[in-house]
């Protein structure tokens, strides 16, 4: 970054003229000050790096990323892998949008972990799980409903609602503990 | 935020939700084999029979079927259009009160739909769960910890879950309002699109609403989203509907009335004009105008509906012969519900 304020010290270059500028260099975080005359800084910043043209060509890449970021499928490139159990290869996933068995999950679980942040911006499933307890969906949505309204209660200072509905809470989380336990 | 009124029928035809699956130990769909495909259906005929719902489902082997018969399930909402490419693999088997499907050899091994008439979003998808838990039974699922359970489409894995509600909007419509509501629960991921969309018309003014739970989101997730977008629709076409009953009652009772006309009149009656007729008299039913329900109106418009009247007749019928039988099936159908219910 260059600051300029001027001084009646020497220059620090050449030590014969005045220093008319003052100047600060900040390179790797390291702050460095240099007092110089204008033959000196004029030498100085032919040497120096160009920073206009630094600022363009940044703003440039930001560009070209955001562009590239839009389109997401086209410069990335596609994996030479394929699926052991039924020999479906990932190009062919890519072009008709269909895997050919479970087991190519796994074959192309990088792939598709990349795929489906990109896609969904997630990865990891976080709903209902296969073998698991199955406890009503009617039931939990219930339950998210009255704790977005115990919430809302809450914040207005309800109190009493607020009691009324922690109640049913509870109730309702008993509720589906024993439709787990049948 | 408006207590739900269940089942909101003067607006809200139908509710499916739909779970996809697989078998593990089977290639999907586009590689798999005759007898994998029969395999898959033996499959699930025993994990019903296992949950002891055995009577309740009949089996529909879509090769035992002619393509009208096919389509007339599609036009009940019992299999999906895309069942009907799989002739030769697809199988559904139908619970008696048709409020259960399990579709066998869809782009996915197993299509569990749990539907209900009117908005019933949370108890659909609770019929879903439980065809969803005999199946599960079988330890046999494609399903891992990463992804979720696995589908055919990798864009589909993790909950596997669609819901839709199919939404009777003649006011919205006719005021210019589904763009503008499109586009704002677009923005939601939530959609509202034409049921079927024809020549730039839209048959019997049916949308519908669809949300689906992609991995990272939970069921109860896109559920409740679609309850909200359901709710605030809903409500949107009762109050256009209300407001225009305010301005100007006489021009709807002027369409109910000569809609009920024509179908005592009609002698050749298409596809179109029958939904476009059942339309209107459904926003008559809704507003208290006829002694009839709108799920009855709901089950003409399935009843009516082409693949149906070629179901009546052993042989093939042209254009012509099928808008007659139409036209004489809807008069009877339409006196006898409004016989049932007690007339105009």
């Amino acid at each position: 970054m260059w600051s300029g304020v001027k001084s009646m010290i020497m220059c620090d270059e050449c030590g014969k003229h005045p220093a008319n500028i003052h100047l600060t260099t900040i390179v790797d975080g390291e702050k460095r000050d240099f007092n110089l005359c204008s033959e000196c800084l004029a030498r100085k910043k032919e040497l120096s790096v160009d920073f206009g043209a630094i600022a363009s060509r940044l703003s440039q890449m930001i560009r070209q990323k955001q562009e590239k970021a839009a389109e997401p499928e086209n410069d990335m490139p596609i994996p030479d892998i394929s699926c052991a159990q039924c020999g479906t290869t990932y190009a062919a996933f890519r072009a008709s949008g269909h895997v050919g068995c479970a087991q190519c999950y796994e074959a192309f679980r990088q792939p598709l972990t990349e795929w489906m942040q990109r896609t969904h911006g997630a990865s990891r499933h976080i709903g209902r799980e296969s073998g698991g307890v199955a406890c009503s969906v009617s039931l939990r949505m219930q339950l998210d409903k009255l704790k977005r309204m115990q919430k809302k209660a809450i914040a207005n200072e309800e109190y009493e609602q607020a009691a009324l509905l922690r109640d049913q809470i509870h109730a309702l989380a008993a509720e589906m503990e024993a439709t787990r336990d049948e | 935020m408006n207590e739900w009124e269940a089942p909101a029928s003067d607006v809200a035809v139908l509710t499916r939700v739909t779970l996809a699956r697989n078998f593990a130990d089977v290639p999907f769909e586009s590689v798999m084999s005759d007898d994998e495909a029969a395999h898959n259906i033996a499959r699930v005929a025993s994990a019903i029979e296992a949950a002891g719902r055995k009577e309740a489902f009949s089996l529909a082997r879509l090769a035992d079927m002619t393509e009208s018969e096919q389509g007339r399930l599609a036009d009940h909402y019992l299999i999906s259009r895309g069942l009907m490419k799989r002739p030769s693999h697809g199988a559904a088997f139908l619970s008696k009160g048709s409020t259960m499907s399990v579709m066998v050899n869809d782009e996915d091994h197993v299509r569990i739909f749990g539907m209900l008439p009117g908005a019933q979003i949370e108890r659909a998808a609770d019929l879903a769960c439980q065809a969803d838990g005999w199946l599960d039974a079988t330890g046999a699922y494609a399903y891992d910890s990463q992804f979720g359970f696995l589908t055919a489409d990798p864009a589909d894995a993790g909950p596997a879950l669609k819901a839709e509600v199919i939404l009777h909007l003649p006011t919205m419509r006719a005021a210019g309002q589904i763009p503008r509501i499109h586009q704002q629960l677009a923005k939601q991921g939530i959609s509202l699109r034409p049921l079927r969309e024809e020549k730039g018309d839209v048959p019997g003014n049916l949308y519908q609403l669809l949300s689906a739970a992609h991995i990272g989101c939970t069921e109860e997730d896109a559920l409740g989203a679609l309850n909200e977008a359901a709710e605030m629709i809903i409500g949107c076409e009762r109050g256009v509907r209300r407001k225009i009953h305010e301005q100007d009652a006489l021009i709807i009772e002027d369409r109910v009335s000569r809609s009920v006309a024509l179908i005592h009149a009609a002698k050749l009656m298409c596809e179109r004009e029958m939904m476009q007729r059942l339309s209107e008299l459904r926003t008559g039913a809704a507003l208290g105008m006829l002694r009839m329900g709108c799920e009855a109106i709901d089950r003409l418009m399935c009843d009516m509906q082409n693949a149906s009247i070629e179901c009546r007749s052993m042989e093939k019928m042209t254009e012509r012969q099928r808008d007659a039988l139409r036209a004489d099936a809807l008069r009877e159908a339409f006196d006898q519900v409004l016989d049932e219910a007690g007339a105009i």
